[in-house]
């Protein structure tokens, strides 16, 4: 087994690390920039070495920082846990390199998978469903052709493109040449390179991933579903293990092409593969990500696997603890996130020190945040301040619990999503399990005004 | 002398406007002084502005430097509390006082250094990093041992700083 790992990160996914290390009788070494001084995870670590100042590109993404203190600190293993390195093709190979164990795939795995188009080649090729689209475009014939095949409406996109340059929706034929020339002239403008192909739209998709886990032996299995359609921006905000919206039929279907998507990488520790799904139950692979994820702990609760302890497990080389038809989904578990962010002015990060706090506890409850009294959350890093998860026997158990949660949480000192997270507990098309990526963007503003009119001030509370 | 005795004296004292007293009376000796006002810092308590490391929010205080370029000297904690510079680490490594295991050390306890003269060497990933002084100084503590390792900051010499001619 592993006897001293480095936490590569900070916040609440450090102590995440650092219990389930506690709890193998492993050491841990934290690492902390200057601005992490206070913070909670060099406090409960065994041992804790400070990397480099606030700047995150000279501390926690210093790989020759943190494999040096690795080394200087006796680790025999590095555990990235998420954001930083932790997708770091390079970082896992500098790992490797120096005699450390990458709690992780291995970098080729990363490799391949972080790059989209490699990815999307290798998913056709295994049979995996992507969303459709062609392939070049060499004139206009060619893109009427390719539209008709995959169906309007579709995203004009450019090849060399990313961040919506060169990108547009073609919603029928008619406006389709127009369009077209408009995305390759912006293409060509913002790129050097005129090349654009087409790929369908899917519109107001659901959000549906898989927890992936896959030991050195070949084992892959997967752990259930997450839906985490519920996004402002494409940042998640509550997430919900298993999804309402698949059928005891997609899911099994769905998750076997889950596992053969990560097979077809040979992919090693805990993996996400993520879909997107459309009303019509057609679901399409949009990316894997290859690392522990901030919602693993909805899929903890109802699978009742510590997927960190898997993790470390796997790393160790050991097998995988359980059997595919081991594992059993029991229950609900809802996960809101709790940002230092403030609704009322347009989600802007708010800092402060905490003047005072209070965690929701009782049955099926679970907190995982890095606050404490008298912390000041450092601006220099995620707003994330913590995440409050809950666990019951069906979803309505499930929503009636997170209430009583967010009722009971404090957070005296910033702002924070808490009453946004709230009120979405008692939308209509929350309660109905029928929300899409769409739900924000559609219903923010009511719920902004629910809050208004609520009366209370919105420093009062948490 | 009684104690009693002692008490009394020591209190008709700090009433008067004696600043010292020496007694000798039948063998006992009692000397008794009054320090008038507390003793000046011989440093300023707050450090002068250009040592103190600029923590500011947007993030580039740091001392950090790149590779091989020289670290700031910033006031630190010190173990006695006084306000002296201290040169600190510009990265985490494995601090080396000497430019090989057999030679002499860069520099000695009492020694003056002159500006980007160099102090140590930092090892991290096998690269040899030279910490040089920012400044004319004179080394007054080696505060990390050779071979030691050092984190980011670690505070490695404690200087006197030399006014600039």
């Amino acid at each position: 087994m592993l006897k001293r790992v480095l936490v590569a990160c900070r916040g609440e996914i450090a102590l995440r690390i650092i219990r389930a290390c506690r709890e193998m009788e492993i050491e841990t070494v934290a690492v902390y920039s200057t601005a992490d001084r206070d913070s909670l995870h060099r406090k409960l670590a065994t041992k804790a070495m400070c990397i480099g100042p606030e700047k995150a590109a000279d501390s926690y993404l210093s790989k020759e920082a943190l494999v040096t203190a690795a080394l200087l600190s006796g680790c025999d293993a590095v555990h990235p846990g998420y954001g930083f390195l932790s997708e770091n093709a390079d970082f896992a190979d500098a790992c490797t390199d120096a005699g450390l164990t990458f709690v992780g795939p291995r970098g080729a795995i990363m490799r391949t998978m972080g790059d989209k188009s490699a990815a999307r080649r290798l998913m056709r090729e295994t049979g995996v469903p992507i969303v459709p689209g062609s392939g070049p475009l060499e004139d206009i014939a060619e893109a009427r052709e390719q539209a008709d095949r995959v169906g309007y409406p579709v995203l004009i996109k450019a090849s060399a493109g990313g961040g919506g340059r060169g990108m547009r929706c073609v919603t029928d034929s008619e406006s389709l040449p127009d369009l077209l020339a408009a995305a390759s002239g912006e293409a060509l403008a913002c790129f050097g390179n005129g090349e654009v192909y087409l790929e369908k739209l899917i519109e107001n998709p659901r959000h549906i991933e898989f927890q992936i886990l896959g030991d050195r032996f070949g084992t892959i299995v997967h752990v259930g579903e997450r839906d985490c359609s519920m996004q402002r921006r494409n940042q998640k905000l509550m997430e919900e293990s298993p999804s309402y919206a698949l059928s005891a039929e997609l899911r099994a279907r769905m998750g076997a092409v889950a596992v053969q998507a990560a097979r077809a990488v040979g992919y090693e520790n805990a993996g996400t593969v993520e879909f997107v799904m459309d009303s019509q139950e057609r679901f399409y692979f949009i990316e894997m990500n290859t690392r522990i994820q901030v919602e693993h702990p909805v899929t903890e609760m109802v699978s009742g696997i510590d997927l960190v302890r898997e993790q470390l497990r796997i790393a160790a080389g050991l097998p995988l603890s359980v059997t595919q038809e081991q594992i059993r989904i029991d229950g609900w578990s809802i996960e809101c996130r709790i940002n230092a962010e403030d609704p009322a002015h347009g989600f802007l990060p708010s800092v402060g020190t905490v003047r005072f706090m209070h965690l929701p506890a009782g049955p099926g409850v679970r907190v995982d945040t890095a606050l404490y009294t008298g912390y000041q959350p450092s601006p220099f890093y995620d707003s994330l301040v913590a995440k409050v998860i809950v666990h019951a026997s069906s979803r309505l158990e499930a929503i009636r619990r997170m209430r009583r949660a967010l009722e009971e949480l404090i957070i005296d000192g910033f702002a924070t999503n808490t009453r946004i997270a709230y009120l979405t507990l008692y939308h209509p098309d929350y309660l109905r399990g029928t929300y899409t990526t769409s739900f924000m963007e559609r219903n923010l503003d009511d719920l902004l005004a629910w809050d208004a009119r609520s009366g209370v001030p919105a420093e009062e509370e948490g | 002398m009684e104690f009693d005795e002692i008490l009394t004296l020591m209190d008709r004292f700090s009433s008067s406007a004696c600043t010292a007293l020496k007694l000798s009376w039948r063998g006992d000796t009692l000397e008794l002084q009054r320090v008038t006002s507390p003793p000046m810092p011989e440093r300023p308590i707050f450090p002068r502005s250009h040592d103190i490391a600029p923590l500011t929010a947007d993030g580039t205080s740091a001392p950090i430097s790149s590779v091989g370029a020289p670290a700031t000297s910033t006031p630190g904690p010190s173990p006695d509390g006084d306000a002296a510079s201290l040169i600190t680490a510009p990265i985490l490594g494995t601090f080396h006082c000497a430019p090989a295991p057999d030679a002499d050390p860069f520099v000695k306890v009492g020694q003056t250094v002159r500006k980007d003269q160099t102090l140590c060497i930092i090892e991290a990933m096998k690269m040899m990093n030279e910490v040089t002084a920012e400044r004319d100084y004179v080394i007054e503590e080696v505060l990390v041992d050779d071979g030691a390792p050092c984190e980011y900051a670690t505070a490695l010499f404690r200087v006197r700083e030399l006014p600039s001619c």
